[in-house]
């Protein structure tokens, strides 16, 4: 659908310049950091609500939260800010949890579903099956994903990561990289000048296995 | 609309301020330099050099630093300058980087004493012996010298980055402001403030909305009744006594809103315009991209696109308006939307306040134009 895929593809891009704008000389721009959580979060939200549109109606689902998200996303902006701590410049340095990688844009014979698990914690979504849930955080990925081990992309997880031989963000960089060519040779317009950027991002001190995880750690933080 | 990520050389101009009169023209670069324009007197001689703008003094405001607790580079990009009102025969003005506000004095020097009875003209301590008679020190006159001191420094008052700084007509209080927070530099007591702000139109929504609103610039009339501020598509005229709407909106260039997601994946939409006011209030300027700016006249409702750039501008030529076509009938000079140069925009811009002089920053090259037509007529 084209609003998911054009939601999507703003997210993408917004997770990117979150995690790029930590390297940029002088550090993370307040207002920059705002404008672009604003963006991800009316994406995010725009993108799960048109999937939930799609869902098979025989999926348990809490309800759907309210059909144009976007016009909340300046007071939840505020609310978070003032949660975050009172250093903004740099977003809480939390260990990535380990998830698989999304679906989402993947053809649907690579879905994969996950075991229907009752989470403690309240999920903003309905939504259950294994394409997006990497979308919300969970505590218990790191269990879960030992219990898997059904796609490559899971595997790949678990081998001892070449972070030492590639750097500190090798599936990061990689899971970018293929996330942009990917979503950019879909649309005519774009070839974006940052296309691989990744590959050049200098090690930061801990490894980021997923996108979507920095994404949503992204917009938690603020 | 993908462009080239823009220079990073230091020369970059990054603040634009004339004086309260005019006579000194203030920018700040990237690379933390403070270069001051004087104008010219009128010369008789030369009667069509209308006092042009040269080189009055040079110097290194700020110097990247490096904060050891955050792990952080601190840039040297001057963000803003502001000139104080004179007082004496010093000028005054503040420059901001990210995190110091630092207070200059410049001050000229056109004479020096001659005939020191214990010092020689080095200086050096003279023999005594070779003192025979004393003599009162007399000051000649020497070639002007333009002096700079920094007399304070604003350090450690700001956790995210200072993006303005304003001063009070007392010349006692300043403000600066982060994104986060404003500062009053020697305390001023208010009780009341306004929130000018405009309701939103939701046939407009998407997902930039709160990007493409953002206020990049405001700036008071002289007049002081009214409010200009800039955002990323429009210009938008306050009323002070009004808080609930703006009186006039002026379209910058709204062919780029159907260009949002473009816009946004190479970073342009966070581009922050500045804008001005005439001296008389009448006419307002803003910059935009391929090296345009735009000045709307109030009265007339007239509008005009002007370019600055090196091949339009030879000294004397009078600038032609430009056309950026959108569709339709397409005029042989006009620009597409599609080949307008995303890397070349005007984000800092400045008028004279009384006359029609301009100043106007592309990247690293600094314009100033003048009005040939009789000031009368304004």
């Amino acid at each position: 659908m084209e609003v998911q895929k054009e939601a999507q593809r703003i997210m993408t891009l917004s997770v990117w310049k979150m995690y790029h704008s930590r390297m940029q000389r002088g550090g993370l721009r307040l207002h920059r950091s705002l404008q672009l959580s604003l963006v991800m979060r009316s994406a995010r939200e725009l993108y799960l609500s048109a999937k939930v549109g799609v869902q098979e109606p025989e999926v348990p689902s809490p309800p759907v939260r309210s059909p144009d998200p976007r016009l909340h996303p300046p007071r939840e902006a505020e609310a978070a800010a003032k949660a975050a701590p009172g250093d903004g410049e740099q977003p809480s340095p939390e260990p990535m949890d380990t998830q698989e990688a999304p679906r989402a844009e993947e053809a649907p014979a690579r879905c994969v579903q996950r075991p229907a698990k009752i989470s403690r914690k309240r999920r903003s979504t309905s939504l259950s099956d294994g394409a997006d849930a990497a979308l919300v955080p969970s505590k218990k990925a790191r269990l879960e994903e030992e219990e898997e081990g059904a796609s490559s992309e899971a595997l790949d997880r678990l081998q001892p990561p070449p972070a030492q031989a590639e750097g500190a963000f090798p599936n990061l960089a990689r899971v970018l990289q293929r996330r942009f060519s990917g979503l950019l040779n879909c649309s005519p317009a774009a070839s974006s000048p940052t296309a691989s950027p990744a590959c050049e991002a200098k090690p930061a001190c801990r490894p980021a296995d997923n996108m979507l995880n920095v994404l949503v750690r992204a917009v938690v933080a603020f | 609309l993908c462009s080239p990520p823009p220079p990073t050389t230091a020369d970059i101009i990054s603040t634009v301020e004339f004086n309260h009169t005019g006579e000194l023209l203030a920018t700040g670069d990237k690379g933390g330099r403070v270069v001051i324009f004087q104008r010219e007197p009128e010369s008789k001689n030369a009667p069509h050099s209308q006092g042009e703008y040269d080189v009055y003094s040079t110097f290194q405001s700020h110097e990247p630093e490096f904060d050891y607790l955050k792990s952080l580079e601190i840039e040297e990009k001057i963000n803003k300058i502001k000139w104080l009102p004179q007082q004496n025969a010093a000028h005054s003005l503040l420059s901001t980087n990210d995190k110091t506000i630092k207070l200059w004095k410049i001050t000229e020097r056109d004479k020096r004493p001659e005939g020191y009875n214990l010092k020689d003209e080095e200086g050096k301590l003279k023999d005594l012996s070779t003192v025979t008679s004393l003599q009162v020190p007399v000051l000649k006159p020497m070639d002007l010298m333009v002096e700079v001191s920094p007399r304070r420094v604003f350090a450690n008052g700001h956790t995210y980055h200072i993006n303005s700084i304003s001063v009070n007509s007392d010349c006692e209080t300043y403000m600066s402001a982060d994104d986060l927070r404003i500062n009053l530099w020697h305390l001023a007591i208010t009780d009341r403030s306004f929130i000018f702000e405009e309701p939103e139109d939701p046939s407009n929504r998407s997902f930039f909305s709160e990007i493409i609103s953002s206020v990049s610039d405001v700036k008071f009339s002289h007049s002081g009744r009214y409010m200009l501020t800039r955002d990323y598509l429009t210009v938008k005229v306050w009323d002070l006594n009004m808080e609930a709407r703006p009186i006039e909106t002026y379209q910058v260039h709204d062919y780029l809103r159907s260009k949002l997601c473009s816009l946004y994946e190479n970073d342009c939409i966070f581009d922050k315009f500045e804008c001005a006011w005439n001296g008389s209030d009448s006419v307002i300027m803003t910059g935009a991209y391929n090296n345009f700016f735009r000045m709307f006249d109030r009265n007339t409702k007239r509008d005009v696109t002007l370019e600055a750039s090196r091949e339009s501008s030879k000294p004397r030529a009078v600038l032609k308006p430009r056309r950026v076509c959108v569709g339709g009938k397409r005029r042989r000079d006009d620009i597409s939307v599609d080949s307008l140069d995303f890397t070349k925009k005007i984000l800092h811009t400045a008028w004279h306040p009384a006359e029609n002089i301009i100043a106007i920053a592309a990247t690293n090259n600094l314009y100033i134009f003048q009005d040939k037509v009789n000031s009368d007529m304004h």
